[in-house]
């Protein structure tokens, strides 16, 4: 028996007509948003903006958009964009308070509560007589569809009642996700009365979430994440694979990072790497790793901005962006890439100075096709990589569960190579707080292995910037598959 | 009354708790899934890994046969080679593996250069195992070298490579298992087959009380093997036989899934 209702369907028709709109339409729209990112990106690097000029960028796509030809469309998107930059900038919360504040209702107060102990943060609930929609931010958990599991569980507990229950996740304060579902169908699956299967097939895990924003629009946020910072203790790594009179060398540098979540979307992050054993290079003193002030945010349904300065990896300095839009849910996205870096040897000493100690510039486009029956990702990414180098890479990464395993295939001006790469998770699953401290692991180790050694084929830096890496916790084909692990499932239905 | 119970009995009791089900998806010594030496057209359950160690006679070592190893540094190992593989099953019809090995008994230092080898592998399972079909895999070992992927065929360094297809078919006569497996390597272009060239194949066999213990007997299409696996906790493999029933190779290998 499968439990097939169309609840959400019926509340967009009657709340949102954006729903309405079929497919070609919304991707036509943001193929505009897209083009004008293309646009904006040529004219940053022409004129070498700086990570200000990103900010300029941002309300440029904005005020653009309402030039579009979808007057609801568009109404909406700047409600929504309105309410986020209420959200962001104090003054204008408290303006938007006083004249449309919804207070978290008595009702749902035991239900923040609970939300709040486990520790999730950005708590936002609205309750009406026909839907509880709620907003969260997870730092607790390592993974994001564990922590959706315990929200899900957490309200099928509490004594809210509602026709429908829609769940936006958030990150780094910015809408990623949502879920929606029957509250009363939730309850059946907490309680074993259908399967985990059963439910999810009639529950809707999207991308698309202007309506649940919308309806918090104005609503106070419990246990803001702002100058809460997190400490995180990561492990690097790098190694070589024989040089003829060790067949391995290696050097593990362990990793503390500090991340500051800073008003306006803005994090900030000094991670250092304190040398715990190497016999591979001469990096083993303690250094800074990386040193980063970045923006995300998300600008529209679907389509998300970063931009970030600072010291970055592979001794650069600078300033990077990154436009991502999703085209067809998670199925089919672009990405367009864009910085200037200088050297330095703050974090450590470069492995051929001469050549590195260059400004580079880094402009790229990539397109990311994911097939979500095997959760597969393929990304073609073109451009000038780091250090001038101009060509083609391919990624191919599958998620094992919370493991990432993947190949690459790069063909460029300095020739080709391929490779392989994995993304292991830390064991520890769940962080640890003290006072506004969060401490925990970094949630994962990443390692590559190039076939032909150390070179400067089809590099690129890391930046500081995480939403693409982010974004895949909060696919919706992903959350679906793995949160099963966190429900009672019957052998026979 | 005190039961006084060996303690070698005791060693074999708790083998047998830790004996696991079938290996037929089991691990060769070249690190792909296999019999002893030879591939088979086997493949690990979706999402599964299996980290291999395994030692590999110089007599029988594909760098001695092959000749290719730059003189002076074949003839420095006595023992033989350690080979580290990964193999991962990344899709249902895909397995991938790659591979590191060295020379085993080498002094390192400075001024001594040893030999190492990298090779990646890539199966692709083109038709399941039915009723009435056999299952066949394509398989790629050793493509291209560190020298370039095609480029600089000057600089090759592919020693394992191999290029094959391979059939395998279980059958069943009373409680035993049979998996005949049989394959054809053959070059393609300019990458020659050298792990294998022309047939292969093999005959295993498994008792269903004892699905834990497998009998090989293959011909790797230069010599005869023989060899046995054993699976402990479903988890971890030990084989161990004898090239040409002459010297003795094997190793461990340890396979989870996601």
């Amino acid at each position: 028996m499968i439990f097939k209702h169309t609840y959400h369907k019926q509340r967009c028709e009657n709340i949102n007509p954006i729903f309405l709109l079929n497919a070609d339409i919304v991707c036509s729209l943001r193929w505009r948003v897209l083009l004008i990112g293309i646009m904006i990106l040529v004219g940053i690097h022409s004129q070498a903006a700086t990570a200000q000029g990103v900010q300029t960028e941002t309300n440029q796509v904005e005020n653009n958009k309402t030039e579009l030809n979808q007057p609801q469309f568009n109404q909406t998107e700047k409600n929504q964009t309105v309410s986020l930059q209420a959200q962001s900038d104090p003054t204008e919360t408290n303006q938007a308070n006083n004249t449309q504040l919804q207070i978290n209702q008595p009702e749902s107060a035991p239900l923040i509560t609970k939300l709040k102990s486990i520790g999730f943060e950005n708590i936002a609930v609205r309750l009406t007589a026909a839907d509880l929609t709620i907003a969260y931010e997870n730092r607790v958990y390592r993974s994001q569809h564990r922590a959706l599991a315990e929200v899900l569980k957490t309200v099928a507990q509490s004594g809210v009642t509602a026709d429908s229950l829609h769940i936006l996740m958030l990150y780094r304060e910015q809408p990623m996700s949502q879920l929606s579902t029957s509250l009363a169908d939730l309850r059946a699956m907490i309680a074993g009365e259908i399967s985990y299967q059963q439910w999810q097939q009639g529950s809707r895990f999207t991308l698309e979430h202007s309506q649940s924003l919308e309806e918090l629009r104005g609503v106070e946020r419990v246990q803001k994440t702002r100058f809460r910072p997190e400490i995180l203790a990561g492990l690097g790594m790098r190694y070589q694979l024989g040089n003829y009179n060790n067949p391995y060398r290696f050097a593990f540098d362990l990793q503390p990072e500090l991340r500051l979540p800073l008003p306006y979307g803005v994090t900030a992050n000094v991670r250092m790497a304190v040398p715990l054993y190497n016999n591979f290079d001469q990096n083993d003193f303690i250094r800074p790793s990386l040193i980063t002030l970045t923006y995300e945010r998300r600008l529209v349904d679907g389509v998300y901005a970063s931009a970030t300065t600072g010291i970055f990896t592979r001794n650069r300095k600078g300033w990077h962006s990154m436009l991502k839009a999703f085209l067809w849910e998670e199925v089919f996205s672009v990405t367009l890439e864009g910085g200037q870096t200088l050297f330095t040897d703050l974090t450590g000493n470069p492995f051929l100075r001469s050549f590195e100690e260059r400004d580079f510039h880094f402009y790229t486009a990539s397109a990311d096709y994911r097939w979500r029956r095997y959760d597969l990702n393929i990304r073609a990414q073109y451009g000038k990589f780091l250090y001038e180098d101009t060509g083609l890479r391919v990624d191919v990464h599958r998620h094992f569960g919370d493991a990432l395993f993947g190949f690459f295939f790069m063909d460029t001006r300095f020739g080709n190579n391929y490779g392989f790469s994995f993304s292991l998770p830390f064991p520890q699953r769940k962080s640890v707080k003290a006072g506004p401290v969060r401490f925990r692991t970094a949630t994962h180790f990443p390692v590559t292995y190039h076939y032909q050694g150390n070179d400067y084929r089809a590099r690129s830096h890391e930046t500081g910037i995480t939403m693409r890496e982010a974004l895949m916790e909060f696919y919706p084909s992903y959350l679906r598959k793995e949160m099963e692990r966190w429900f009672y499932t019957p052998k026979r239905m | 009354m005190k039961l006084k119970i060996p303690s070698s009995l005791l060693i074999l009791m708790l083998v047998y708790l830790c004996l696991g089900q079938s290996s037929a998806d089991a691990q060769a010594l070249s690190g792909v899934t296999g019999l002893f030496q030879i591939p088979t057209a086997e493949m690990m359950p979706d999402k599964s890994v299996r980290l291999s160690h395994h030692v590999v006679p110089q007599k029988y070592s594909v760098y001695r046969r092959t000749g290719w190893v730059r003189a002076g540094y074949i003839d420095n190992a006595q023992l033989g080679y350690i080979a580290n593989s990964v193999t991962l099953s990344f899709l249902p019809r895909l397995e991938v593996m790659f591979r590191y090995s060295y020379e085993l008994d080498v002094p390192r230092g400075p001024d001594i250069e040893i030999f190492m080898d990298r090779m990646v592998a890539a199966r692709f399972l083109l038709i399941r195992e039915s009723e009435r079909l056999p299952a066949v895999v394509f398989g790629l070992h050793d493509p291209g070298s560190s020298g370039g992927l095609t480029r600089n065929r000057f600089s090759t360094n592919n020693y394992y490579s191999a290029n094959y297809f391979v059939a395998s078919k279980n059958l069943e006569a009373g409680n035993v298992r049979y998996g005949i497996h049989s394959g054809y390597a053959f070059d393609i272009g300019s990458q020659q087959s050298i792990e294998y060239r022309g047939l292969f194949g093999g005959v295993s066999l498994e008792h269903e009380q004892f699905e834990w213990f497998q009998l090989i007997l293959e011909y790797d299409s230069f010599q005869f093997n023989t060899a046995v696996k054993i699976l402990l906790l479903d988890r971890i493999q030990l084989l161990g036989g004898l090239y040409n029933l002459d010297k003795f190779a094997g190793g461990i290998s340890y396979r989870f899934q996601f």
